[in-house]
C-alpha cells in the first residue's frame, strides 16, 4: 500500500500536509542539480510504478514465507488463473479509458462457455464451434456499442441489463447440466504450457494481444482519441447536442472487446472441472 | 427529468412553464400506467393459460416475493433518482441476513424486534460506509458501490465460513412474519406497501425529497442554487443501506436457511424493477411506487414461468431483457418529450 501513496503524492502538486509555499522554498533552497534529478526521476513516478513494486514486494514475501512459492510450478499455475482475466482487461483498458464501463464481460464468457458446451454436445466440429464463439462474442459487444452509442444510453446501466441477459442466456442454454467430456487435444491448451516453455496458452496470448493493443493505444490516432474521449466532459447531459458524433469510436470499443472474451472462454472452459451456468459468476 | 426540463424552460413566460409542466407529468403519468397495463396483460394472458395463476396461494406466494424487492426498490429508487446507484444492496442483505438471525441461534430467547435493529443497524452501517465515500470522497457511485459490493460478501463469506442458519434454530414468531395473512394478503405486503407509499410521499412532497431530484437533474445546478448535495447523497446510502440490511431479516424469515450466498446478483434484480419501473436511470425523474409496480411485475414474471412450466434459468435473463427494454424506451420518451418542449417554448406549440 505505501508504494501506492507516494505515487498518489508525488503526482500532486504538493505531497500531502505540506503547503505549496514550503515546497516552493526548499526547491530555492536546494542546488540546481537536485531539481534536474527530480526532474528525471519524474516520469518513473506514476501508478504503475507502484504496482510494480507492490508486485516484486508480494513475490519477495512469498518467496521468504514459502518454499513452494518461487517454483515453475507455482508460478505456471499463476499464468493459468489469471490468463483469461488479463486477455479480457485489454480491450476493458480501452472502454475506461473512453469513460465508459462494461459489466457484462464475465457474463459474456459465461455465455460463450455455455455455447460451447452445448454445441460440443452436439457433436460439431470443434473448429466451427471456434468461429460461432467468436461471432457470438462480437454480437454480445455490438449489442453493448450500439446501446451505448446509437441509442445513448449511460454503458453502466447498459451494461447491467446485459450482464444479466447473457448470464441468463448461459443458464438457459445448460440449464443444470455440466459438460466436461472435451477431446484432450483440446484441453491440453488450458493445462499444458506452450512446448518447450513453461508459459501456458492464455499467457502467450495475452503477451501477443498486450503488445498490439499497447501499440494501438499509444502510437496511433485512433488510440489517443480514445484518451481524448475520456478526457473531454460527457456531452450525454444535454440530450440532442450531437453526443453521438462526439465519440465515434466508442461504439467499435465494446465490439472489439467481445471477441477475446469469446476467445477466453475457450480457454477457460477446458478445464477438468468442465463448464456450468455458473462458470465466472 | 421532469425537474430539468422545467428548469430549462423560459422563466419570463409562466404560462408556458406550466404548459409544459402540465406535459412532463402526463409523459411520467404514462410512463407509470404504462407498466400497470402491462403487468395486467401479462397476468391476463397468464391466467388463461393456468387458471392455477391467479388462484389464492399463488397472489400470496406472489405478494410476498414482491415484498424484500419492493423494499429494496425503494431504497435504491431514493439513489438513482439522486444520479447515483447502489450495486451493494444484494451484499448488504447477505450479511444482514445471517449475522441478524445467528443472533437466535447465540442467544436464544432474543426478541424479535432486537433482530431487526441488529439487521437495521448492520445495513445502516454499510451504508453510511458507501455514503462517506460517495459524498466526501467523491468517488463514483458506481466504483464504490462495485467495491462494496465484493468487500461485503467478502466480509459475509469470512463470518458465514462454510455455516449455515438453518430453520430449527429460528424462533416461530419470526418465521410467521411472512406468512401471516389480513383477508388473504399477507401482513406483510400491507406493511411494506404504506411503508412505500410514505417513502413515495417523502420523496414527492418534502423538500428534501424534491432537493434529491433536483441533483439528479442537473448535479451543478444543485450545488449553485444551495442545496447541500453532498449532505443529501450520503442520506440516500444511508437509507438504501438501513433498508437492505431490513429486507435481509425479512429475507430470513421467509427462506430460513441462510448461508453465505443469500442475496447474491439481487443488485441486478433491484435495478431492473427500479428502471422498469419509470425511474430513470440518468436520475432526476421517476417515483417509489412506479419502482414498486417494477418489483411486482418482475416477481409476477417469475412466478408465470413457474406456474407455466418454463423453466426458472430464464428469469435471469428476462430480467436483463426488461432492464434493457425499459432504459431504451426512456431514452426515447426523453428525447421526444425535449423536441415537443423546444417546439412549445419557440412558440409553435402555444
Amino acid at each position: 500500500m505505501e508504494p501506492d501513496q507516494n505515487t498518489r503524492n508525488a503526482e500532486g502538486t504538493a505531497p500531502g500536509g505540506t503547503p505549496p509555499g514550503s515546497t516552493g522554498a526548499q526547491a530555492a533552497a536546494s542546488p540546481r542539480r537536485a531539481i534536474g534529478f527530480r526532474a528525471a526521476l519524474q516520469p518513473a513516478i506514476r501508478w504503475e510504478t507502484g504496482l510494480a513494486l507492490v508486485a516484486v514486494a508480494i513475490v519477495v514475501f512469498g518467496g521468504l514465507t514459502s518454499s513452494q512459492f518461487l517454483t515453475s510450478g507455482n508460478f505456471f499455475n499463476l499464468g493459468v488463473s489469471s490468463g483469461e482475466i488479463a486477455i479480457m482487461a485489454l480491450p476493458m483498458t480501452l472502454i475506461v479509458i473512453s469513460g465508459e464501463i462494461d459489466l457484462s464481460v464475465a457474463a459474456t464468457l459465461g455465455m460463450s462457455s455455455a455455447t460451447l458446451g452445448f454445441l460440443w454436445s452436439k457433436h460439431w466440429p470443434m473448429l466451427a464451434i471456434f468461429v460461432i464463439l467468436a461471432a457470438l462474442g462480437v454480437v454480445a459487444g455490438l449489442i453493448n456499442g450500439l446501446l451505448v452509442t446509437r441509442v445513448g444510453l449511460p454503458s453502466l446501466a447498459v451494461t447491467i441489463g446485459t450482464l444479466g441477459l447473457y448470464r441468463g442466456i448461459a443458464q438457459i442454454i445448460l440449464g443444470a447440466n455440466t459438460i466436461s467430456n472435451f477431446p484432450a487435444t483440446y484441453t491440453t491448451i488450458g493445462v499444458n504450457p506452450v512446448p518447450h516453455t513453461n508459459i501456458p496458452y492464455s499467457v502467450a496470448i495475452f503477451i501477443v494481444l498486450a503488445v498490439i493493443f499497447g501499440v494501438v493505444l499509444h502510437a496511433t490516432a485512433t488510440g489517443r482519441s480514445i484518451y481524448a474521449m475520456g478526457a473531454s466532459p460527457k456531452p450525454r447531459c444535454s440530450p440532442g447536442s450531437g453526443s453521438s458524433a462526439s465519440r465515434p469510436c466508442s461504439s467499435w470499443c465494446p465490439a472489439l472487446s467481445a471477441p477475446w472474451r469469446a476467445r477466453s472462454g475457450l480457454s477457460a472452459c477446458p478445464r477438468p472441472s468442465g463448464t456450468t451456468p455458473s462458470a465466472w459468476s | 427529468m421532469s425537474a430539468a426540463l422545467t428548469e430549462r424552460r423560459d422563466p419570463s413566460s409562466p404560462s408556458a412553464r406550466a404548459s409544459s409542466r402540465k406535459l412532463t407529468e402526463r409523459v411520467s403519468r404514462i410512463r407509470e400506467s404504462g407498466i400497470i397495463a402491462v403487468l395486467i396483460v401479462f397476468v391476463a394472458v397468464t391466467a388463461s393459460i393456468q387458471p392455477r395463476f391467479i388462484d389464492q396461494a399463488n397472489i400470496q406466494f406472489v405478494l410476498s416475493n414482491t415484498t424484500v424487492y419492493a423494499l429494496l426498490a425503494l431504497g435504491e429508487t431514493m439513489v438513482v433518482v439522486s444520479r447515483n446507484v447502489d450495486l451493494s444492496v444484494g451484499s448488504v442483505l447477505g450479511l444482514s441476513a445471517y449475522v441478524s438471525t445467528n443472533l437466535f441461534g447465540h442467544s436464544p430467547g432474543i426478541p424479535v424486534p432486537v433482530v431487526f435493529l441488529a439487521g437495521l443497524g448492520i445495513g445502516l452501517g454499510c451504508g453510511i460506509a458507501n455514503g462517506l465515500m460517495v459524498a466526501i470522497g467523491r468517488v463514483p457511485s458506481l466504483v464504490v458501490t462495485l467495491a462494496t459490493l465484493y468487500i461485503i460478501r467478502g466480509i459475509d463469506i469470512l463470518i458465514v465460513g462454510g455455516n449455515e442458519v438453518v430453520a430449527q434454530t429460528l424462533p416461530a414468531s419470526f418465521i410467521a412474519i411472512p406468512r401471516a395473512n389480513v383477508l388473504g394478503v399477507p401482513y406483510l405486503a400491507i406493511v411494506i406497501a404504506a411503508v412505500i407509499g410514505a417513502g413515495a410521499y417523502y420523496l414527492r412532497s418534502y423538500r428534501s425529497g424534491r432537493e434529491l431530484y433536483a441533483i439528479g437533474s442537473n448535479p451543478e445546478a444543485a450545488r449553485l442554487a444551495g442545496i447541500p448535495v453532498g449532505k443529501r447523497v450520503f442520506t440516500a446510502f444511508t437509507v438504501s443501506g438501513g433498508i437492505a440490511g431490513l429486507a435481509g431479516v425479512l429475507w430470513a424469515a421467509q427462506y430460513q436457511t441462510i448461508d453465505s450466498t443469500a442475496g447474491t446478483g439481487y443488485e441486478l434484480t433491484v435495478i431492473s424493477a427500479v428502471v422498469v419501473g419509470g425511474v430513470a436511470i440518468f436520475g432526476g425523474s421517476g417515483s417509489a411506487v412506479g419502482a414498486a409496480i417494477g418489483a411486482l411485475l418482475l416477481a409476477t414474471i417469475s412466478s408465470a414461468l413457474n406456474v407455466l412450466g418454463i423453466s426458472p434459468f430464464w428469469d435471469l435473463a428476462i430480467a436483463g431483457f426488461l432492464l434493457l427494454v425499459a432504459i431504451s424506451l426512456d431514452r426515447l420518451i426523453s428525447v421526444k418529450l425535449m423536441a415537443a418542449l423546444r417546439q412549445r417554448s419557440s412558440g409553435v406549440g402555444t
